[in-house]
């Protein structure tokens, strides 16, 4: 839990780039979790 | 991060080395990489999907995905290597998204396309 608090502070001052925007439409299509769909397009 | 890696050499060398992968006289380029690859790892131990397919994505649907993950401006604009539908073709569509593990996938097709 404290990793995860530590992630979101991270990304609340950087914000989130392209693979979060790759998920929103892939999510739309296959209900994929955006906690899911996120990281999978991460390495990308 | 695969994309991204050659507009962020230098910050993925330093978390290379703050995660344990590597030591200082690597030399940035391969930190780098190594860190990118290390994150596929780490992922694919936690049954993170690999791929678009895995997540259940149809193929005629790829065109789709890499044009409209361009409305999300914000992101999009907040990408440390500049983005565009040819970028975005490019990572929903083979060979991006074979069925290779990640890092093997990304080093065989490179962007911009050689």
């Amino acid at each position: 839990m404290p990793g995860a608090l530590a992630a979101s502070c991270a990304f609340g001052v950087a914000g989130t780039a392209a693979a979060h925007a790759l998920q929103y439409p892939v999510g739309d299509l296959t209900h994929a979790a955006h906690g899911d769909g996120s990281p999978a397009c991460c390495p990308m | 991060m695969q994309y991204n890696r050659p507009a962020c050499v230098d910050q993925f060398a330093e978390l290379a080395l703050l995660v344990g992968l590597g030591a200082s006289g690597d030399g940035p380029e391969a930190l780098s990489q190594r860190f990118v690859d290390g994150m596929a790892d780490l992922l694919a131990s936690v049954n993170i999907p690999r791929s678009l397919k895995e997540m259940g994505l149809a193929e005629d649907k790829q065109d789709y995905v890499a044009v409209t993950s361009l409305a999300s401006a914000r992101l999009v604009k907040n990408n440390p290597r500049p983005l565009d539908e040819a970028a975005m073709r490019h990572l929903t569509m083979p060979p991006m998204q074979a069925t290779a593990p990640p890092c093997a996938r990304s080093a065989a097709a490179p962007y911009p396309p050689q």
